[in-house]
């Protein structure tokens, strides 16, 4: 994928991360339940792999870091991403460097070429996938 | 390369491409060696229609992206519930123009 597309897509899609997770934390003081976004859990009813992210967010920024593994590991993964990307992007933008668009590339050979690493990651995703269908979130 | 078998190549393979990218490559596969033939022929290209039905159906754990060697987005999209939904849907519009691009890019490797 060519930088500036790359670019214009995770950044769109940071800050719509942002504004989903501000809306949550401005919403669940009145509300305390978050409403679901999912397209896999409006048809099926089942959670996909990362439902209960948000959940585990807003546990993890009310300092619940015990709870917040327990609804979705995936949270605190999402949470630094996230936080990440957003600092790296605009630096990248702002000094006209593509050192985040070189990792993204190695990176993503690595992950497509190595299936050491990739396997795993894979199973890790599946078996979290099984639990969140355990847990009913 | 022999002009018949550049045609059949391109009325096979035309719908894998961007229509302004048809006569760039026909010129260029007529420019070429007919030993290239077999490894053009090889290349991993995938079909656009055939990605957006994966993309409507499994668009959103990224597996569109996956298959088509968009590893990366494929990662972001399967760990956000497709992008909050919202990336999912973009992509119903968005996967096939990319596979085109994509399948171009994999084979200028072989044209030079």
């Amino acid at each position: 994928m060519p930088r500036n597309r790359l670019y214009t897509y995770l950044l769109f899609f940071t800050l719509s991360g942002w504004l989903w997770l501000g809306w949550n934390v401005a919403d669940q003081s009145v509300h305390g339940e978050t409403p679901t976004v999912c397209l896999f859990k409006a048809i099926t009813g089942l959670p996909c792999p990362s439902c209960g992210a948000t959940r585990a967010i807003l546990l993890l920024l009310h300092g619940n870091f015990r709870d917040s593994m327990m609804m979705n590991p995936l949270g605190i993964i999402l949470l630094l991403g996230l936080i990440i990307l957003l600092l790296w992007l605009i630096a990248d933008m702002l000094r006209r460097s593509d050192s985040f668009y070189r990792s993204y590339r190695k990176t993503e050979n690595m992950l497509a070429h190595n299936y050491r690493l990739s396997v795993p990651l894979v199973f890790l995703v599946l078996s979290n996938w099984i639990w969140n269908i355990v847990k009913g979130l | 390369m022999d002009q018949s078998k550049v045609d059949l190549f391109m009325m096979t393979y035309s719908k894998y491409f961007e229509g302004h990218h048809l006569m760039a490559i026909r010129d260029q596969l007529l420019k070429l060696d007919d030993s290239k033939m077999i490894q053009i022929q090889s290349v991993n290209m995938k079909d656009p229609t055939m990605v957006l039905i994966v993309s409507i159906i499994g668009g959103h754990f990224g597996i569109d992206r996956f298959i088509i060697g968009d590893t990366g987005v494929g990662v972001a999209k399967l760990l956000t519930c497709g992008g909050l939904g919202i990336w999912t849907i973009v992509d119903w519009f968005m996967i096939m123009g990319r596979t085109r691009q994509v399948n171009m890019e994999r084979i200028q490797m072989y044209m030079h």
